[in-house]
């Protein structure tokens, strides 16, 4: 009988301790409830198809990050050694960006922005976003190196986002990262209102010149001087910009087609799936769910705001000074902000709702392609003045 | 013409090559603070006050100092330590610091030089080849103060680096003893409200934006003269091409010619016809026999019984 209440007592004994590693006796209210933000965004990516290739990894990373368990067995994403902890170093030291860079330079043709160079200066004008949100968060208290990562989500680029808070805020990267993606997502709900509201009836009429044909000769020229010309301005954009150029070089060149198939697709996606989940996981509730969170979701909605005005407004601007006929519409002023190809497909879609004959895709792909380029060269300013 | 430039490329390139670099290497490790006289100051490994040197790595990668030579009179063996080989601690890390206690016993480990620094007022660290002093600093013996360290002081905007009497001695330390000020928040001592920064930013932004409309702007218009011209010449006057594309005036295509091409590629590319598993042709195809392919010993052959 004794022995029979020693083994039961065991039993129950090592039903608690276990107990003790479950996810049931560490859950926290913050842990459900990025639990619920990470099926969000699983719903957002399936269902409503926003940004899927990056909200899936994402969202699935937040439920991840999110499990609870007892600390100290090297299993949490900010645990020595863990192998979460493996694949969270490539965000941590800026590895996978600019690997996601090369990606995007070897699937970008940036025949529009050549054949009509003058769309370049809307990617410029976009990055107001960014030192937009920098001053309201230095107005909100931020200290000046969370204000600079804050400020790049204006950017609309998340490789670049992550990039540079992992420099200047490794601590807020999560909430910046997230932040960013989100709203790249939200780029088809927050846009559409900003350019229905800036411009006229007459102007979103605006048929712009069919692009002239780009010879293969200006296509390798460009990420060569492209590289040459930004990098020695901003040495320090040198890790994205260098890898957006060396990757577009691979696919202009027409010789390294293996190479720039690589980049462009196993790589990418490869190091999209791995940012994706650890940025996902990298938002465990005891170190995200904060009030200067909060204040990063509205920095960053600001952030957006702002860079399609400037977009739009800088458009408008550029038209007083152009001959009737070259014009450009004001609706692919919204693409300057760098979230590729979603903002271009938004100036396109407006740009049908007024007239069923006017494609503007190809002409925002142009400012888009320039805002990716803008918005490196803005973070590698930042990154000198704040790093 | 062609062997020509091959052979000016390869000069240029050996040119290119032979002109000297600034890797990270030896030349990076600076003699940054000595205490001559220690008297109260910092205790070594074995509990005793020595004079000692501060080594400094102000470069960006790991520095190995081991095969070095530190002398306080060169050309003494007596006076002339070589940092021993095969101790990782000589790794110096990225703007790291070691220390050497100059007691004048070099049997007490790596770190223990065997000369000391209250005799010549000079200390040297020369390179692995022991020939080239990488660097150097003289001092005043007498006028010295027991505790009080010589080294570089904080970097000053208009002079650089400063070179005297330290308020505190920290060896294996910056010698800045006051508290560091991030960089970005001295900028926004200047810059509160993020307005010089957002000018500025934007400048930069737009410049090199700019700078790239401005090369191909000019760029797009060269080749196309060069195109219109070797067009020119190409054709016969008043010849027309059959079948080409209709081209504006400007040299543009038009629209609806772009977008038949645009559809014709993505068809071709996404190839919607079913795709044939098999080749059929009419020509005699030969291949060399195998008996693996062979159809008599195919498995629907009957077989012969054998009696």
């Amino acid at each position: 009988m004794a022995a029979e209440h020693n083994f039961l007592q065991f039993l129950g004994d090592n039903l608690v301790e276990f107990f003790k590693f479950t996810g049931f006796a560490n859950v926290e209210y913050g842990h459900l409830i990025m639990i619920l933000v990470g099926l969000f965004f699983i719903y957002l990516a399936i269902s409503k198809k926003f940004e899927p290739m990056l909200l899936v990894p994402i969202g699935f990373g937040i439920i991840v990050g999110n499990i609870p368990f007892f600390p100290g067995n090297q299993i949490g994403i900010y645990e020595d050694g863990s192998v979460l902890n493996y694949l969270y170093f490539g965000v941590l030291k800026g590895v996978y960006p600019p690997l996601i860079f090369l990606g995007i330079g070897a699937m970008t043709d940036f025949s529009a922005l050549i054949s009509n160079p003058k769309l370049m200066l809307i990617g410029a004008a976009a990055q107001f976003g960014i030192f937009g949100a920098y001053m309201l968060a230095l107005l909100f208290g931020f200290s000046a190196s969370e204000a600079g990562a804050i400020g790049i989500i204006g950017g609309a680029d998340g490789p670049t986002a992550i990039f540079l808070s992992s420099k200047l805020a490794p601590d807020l990267m999560g909430a910046i990262a997230v932040s960013a993606y989100s709203y790249m997502a939200l780029v088809p709900v927050i846009q559409p209102p900003i350019m229905k509201l800036l411009t006229t009836h007459k102007e979103r009429l605006i048929k712009m010149r069919p692009p002239r044909v780009v010879s293969t000769t200006e296509k390798i020229m460009f990420p060569i001087i492209g590289v040459l010309l930004t990098c020695f301005l901003v040495p320090s954009g040198l890790p994205l910009l260098g890898m957006l150029f060396f990757g577009n070089l691979l696919k202009e060149s027409g010789v390294t087609r293996r190479l720039a198939n690589t980049a462009s697709g196993p790589l990418i996606d490869i190091v999209t799936i791995l940012i994706g989940l650890t940025v996902g996981a990298s938002t465990q509730a005891t170190t995200f769910l904060t009030v200067k969170s909060v204040g990063i979701f509205a920095l960053g909605a600001l952030s957006f705001i702002i860079a399609t005005t400037a977009g739009v407004l800088f458009v408008k601007f550029f038209n007083l000074f152009l001959k009737e006929g070259n014009k450009i519409n004001p609706l692919i002023g919204n693409a300057g902000v760098s979230a590729v190809p979603d903002s271009a497909r938004v100036s396109q879609e407006v740009g049908l709702k007024y007239d069923r004959t006017n494609y503007l895709l190809m002409h925002a792909m142009g400012p888009n392609v320039a805002g990716v380029i803008g918005s490196a060269v803005a973070a590698g300013v930042l990154l000198g003045f704040l790093g | 013409m062609k062997e020509k430039i091959k052979k000016v490329s390869a000069l240029l390139a050996l040119g290119l090559l032979a002109l000297p670099c600034s890797a990270q290497s030896i030349e990076n490790i600076r003699i940054n603070e000595v205490l001559v006289k220690n008297e109260n100051s910092y205790v070594d490994d074995y509990g005793q006050r020595n004079g000692w040197i501060e080594l400094f790595n102000d470069g960006y990668s790991s520095i190995n100092i081991a095969g070095c030579y530190l002398s306080v009179n060169p050309g003494d063996p007596n006076s002339t330590y070589k940092i021993p080989k095969n101790d990782p601690r000589t790794i110096i890390p990225p703007q790291g610091y070691v220390v050497f206690f100059a007691d004048g016993k070099a049997d007490k480990g790596t770190f223990y030089t065997n000369f000391t620094l209250d005799k010549t007022g000079q200390i040297y660290l020369f390179d692995a080849s022991g020939r080239n002093a990488t660097d150097s600093v003289i001092y005043d013996i007498n006028t010295l103060q027991p505790d009080v360290s010589i080294g570089y002081m904080t970097f000053d905007q208009n002079e650089g680096l400063k070179w005297g009497d330290l308020p505190a001695t920290t060896p294996g330390a910056t010698n800045e003893v006051n508290e560091i000020i991030p960089r970005s928040e001295i900028f926004r001592e200047h810059d509160p409200s993020g307005g010089i920064m957002a000018i500025t930013a934007m400048s930069v932004v737009f410049s090199a934006l700019l700078l790239l409309f401005l090369l191909f702007k000019a760029m797009g218009k060269i080749l196309s003269r060069m195109e219109e011209k070797k067009n020119a010449s190409a054709a016969p006057a008043g010849a027309t091409t059959a079948g080409a594309a209709p081209v504006h005036k400007s040299g543009t295509v038009s629209s609806e010619v772009l977008a038949a091409i645009a559809v014709t590629i993505k068809l071709y590319e996404e190839d919607l016809h079913d795709k044939e598993s098999e080749i059929i042709t009419i020509n005699r195809v030969a291949r060399t026999y195998s008996p693996w392919s062979s159809k008599i010993y195919g498995i629907n052959n009957q077989p012969i019984r054998k009696k």
